[in-house]
């Protein structure tokens, strides 16, 4: 299988004395069609991932080492205007929070349109119909109306909805959805998640899914990489990671969370000896790295 | 449902407007300087002052002067002049024209000062470019309106003379105007050469004017654009694709609009204010200039009639920034 995106060793860092290490010797890979789930607690690097791939990274960060592919052609810099795809048409971006990630002073139909517009090079009434369709496609009823309605007349799961129809407007290659029902409350998630699924497999697009709930990752991924400390610590088919995991961490966190398959289990805390231990994993790297660049 | 707001807008501005009346009514009867003093002949014996007082109704008790002046406005009379012996309310229609075409230039000027600037210190965060803005910001601002008119009234009037310095129109064109409102006149009736004149008059005041009032605006601007800018539509914004001037001007500004807008309903008011030292000082016969020689005349009823039309002009400004809320904000609308 063809890879849609590839990183390698990846090291991000704040450009300061030591630098301040972000992704250190990350590694990702996106299979075409596939949904990639990107799984860690807060800090662990996940959005951080996602931004380096959009460009989005914050002030002063640099790659350090690794390098980055995506369809096979190199992108040696954070930059954004050296990626080798068109930001928001082959490349799109699924928000975390619906309720503030629409313009508020712009209907529904131009915040649809802009890309179609923009990318497509239709026509606006063209678009229009297509953003009819699009809309029908994440099972919105009276698309129209909806389209002539501002943000705050819709609500949260209608929102998250249309932002799911804009990522995939154009067709894109490659999705990134950064947590997308973190936001929702548990019975429209599972809705949307159903949806993210749907459409994804409809328009064989890719997608990196990030997300700190094992549950969700595992009812939507295909492949499941766990993150910790800036390091992609497992990367495994999710029935494999489930079923068997094979990194401690990934063991601990599994039994930490809940199982509706197996409700008498006992929940047991990530251990502080852990947490220890992969602390100081993290410290080690740190000193190589500095030893490498510094010295 | 529109309508009725908009009756109800109006209702509520007429105590506002009674108000000021009633206070501008005590306060020019408090302050020492008498009309009649100011129009006799040395000389005239106490009997002719007391015959001028009677004409002006100026020796009933200050209440029933308020009243017969009140009854006076219901009836559509502001009044006659005591200096220029004409009807107050014809005077000021006169006037009027001329003092709105250069409230509007300048707080047109302003407003695009202001939004350039605003635009291109977010564009340009961080680099000379934003360090030069403030700079001119701050200048801008602490230079009050008639300091800039005297400023350049010296740098583009005298020492480089590309624009007229005192009046209106030259009086040479020959230009028969029905209305005082010149500009749109001449507009209307092609007149360009007309038009030409009447801008050039109009530069250096309404500059002077729009400068301060600019660098506020976009302080406001400004702080609300980078407010916008940290929002989470402006991320997805980017990450459609757009460029950093097109996420600034297609999006964080429309929504950036809305705090510059209610600051510029305020500084309407100093506008107002600064007409009147800016006519002045270009001898632009407009409200300002009236206002002047009716201070220095002790001319009661044009005083009174003056006023009250800067706070007619406040209540509507304030009532189209209340109207242009709903327009820009899609919130706002159908309460």
């Amino acid at each position: 299988m063809k890879n849609i995106l590839e990183i390698r060793d990846l090291i991000v860092g704040i450009d300061s004395i030591p630098p301040t290490w972000i992704l250190r010797e990350a590694n990702l890979s996106i299979g075409e069609g596939q949904i990639v789930g990107l799984v860690g607690e807060s800090g662990a690097g996940k959005t951080m991932v996602s931004r380096v791939i959009l460009g989005f990274t914050p002030e002063g960060s640099r790659v350090f080492g690794g390098e980055i592919h995506f369809c096979g052609s190199k992108i040696s810099d954070l930059n954004r205007d050296s990626r080798p795809f068109l930001l928001g048409k082959e490349v799109t971006y699924i928000p975390q929070n619906p309720m503030t990630a629409l313009n508020p002073v712009q209907r529904i139909n131009d915040q649809m349109t802009d890309v179609l517009i923009r990318y497509l090079q239709l026509k606006p009434r063209d678009a229009t119909k297509r953003a009819v369709s699009l809309l029908s496609e994440v099972q919105i009823h009276d698309p129209e109306k909806v389209l002539k309605l501002y943000p705050h007349q819709l609500s949260g799961g209608m929102r998250q909805r249309v932002l799911i129809a804009i990522a995939f407007a154009c067709n894109p290659s490659l999705v990134i959805a950064d947590e997308p029902t973190t936001a929702l409350d548990v019975t429209v998630q599972k809705e949307i998640l159903g949806l993210i699924k749907r459409m994804q497999s409809s328009h064989g697009t890719s997608m990196l899914f990030i997300s700190h709930d094992l549950g969700v990752v595992s009812k939507i991924c295909d492949v499941v990489n766990v993150m910790y400390g800036g390091q992609v610590l497992e990367t495994q088919e999710a029935d494999a990671l489930f079923s068997a995991p094979s990194h401690v961490y990934t063991k601990a966190l599994l039994s930490a969370t809940p199982r509706y398959d197996r409700p008498g289990d006992l929940l047991e805390p990530v251990s502080d000896r852990l947490v220890t231990e992969m602390g100081k994993t993290i410290l080690s790297w740190d000193k190589r790295a500095e030893a490498c660049f510094y010295k | 449902m529109f309508g009725r707001y908009l009756m109800l807008r109006l209702l509520l501005a007429i105590p506002t407007i009674f108000c000021v009346a009633v206070i501008v009514f005590v306060l020019m009867r408090i302050v020492p300087g008498d009309p009649i003093s100011m129009m006799i002949p040395p000389g005239a014996s106490p009997d002719d002052i007391e015959n001028l007082r009677e004409i002006y109704g100026l020796n009933k008790p200050v209440l029933d002067q308020f009243l017969i002046w009140l009854n006076g406005i219901a009836e559509g009379d502001l009044g006659r002049s005591i200096s220029l012996k004409l009807g107050v309310g014809q005077l000021i229609l006169n006037r009027l024209p001329a003092t709105l075409e250069l409230v509007i230039l300048s707080m047109g000027i302003a407003i695009f000062l202001a939004v350039t600037a605003s635009v291109a210190a977010i564009r340009y965060k961080d680099t000379l470019v934003e360090r030069v803005l403030d700079t001119f910001t701050g200048v801008a601002q602490a230079i009050p309106d008639f300091l800039w008119s005297l400023l350049l009234l010296l740098f583009f009037g005298v020492i480089l003379p590309l624009f007229p310095i005192t009046g209106r129109l030259d009086p040479s064109l020959s230009f028969d105007p029905i209305t005082n409102f010149y500009f749109f006149e001449a507009i209307f009736t092609f007149r360009l050469d007309v038009v030409w004149d009447l801008l050039a008059h109009l530069a250096l005041p309404s500059f002077a004017l729009a400068f301060p009032l600019a660098a506020s605006l976009s302080r406001v601007l400004r702080g609300s654009l980078s407010e916008a800018m940290s929002q989470d539509y402006i991320t997805l914004a980017q990450v459609k694709g757009y460029s950093r001037l097109e996420v600034i001007t297609k999006f964080a500004l429309r929504n950036a609009l809305i705090p510059t807008i209610t600051l510029s309903g305020v500084q309407f008011a100093f506008l107002i204010g600064g007409t009147v030292l800016v006519e002045y000082i270009f001898s632009y016969p407009g409200l300002g200039n009236l206002a002047i020689s009716a201070v220095v005349q002790r001319d009661l009823p044009l005083i009174q009639g003056l006023i009250l039309t800067f706070a007619v002009m406040f209540v509507i400004t304030n009532l189209l920034i209340d109207l242009s809320y709903a327009l820009i904000n899609p919130r706002l609308r159908g309460r």
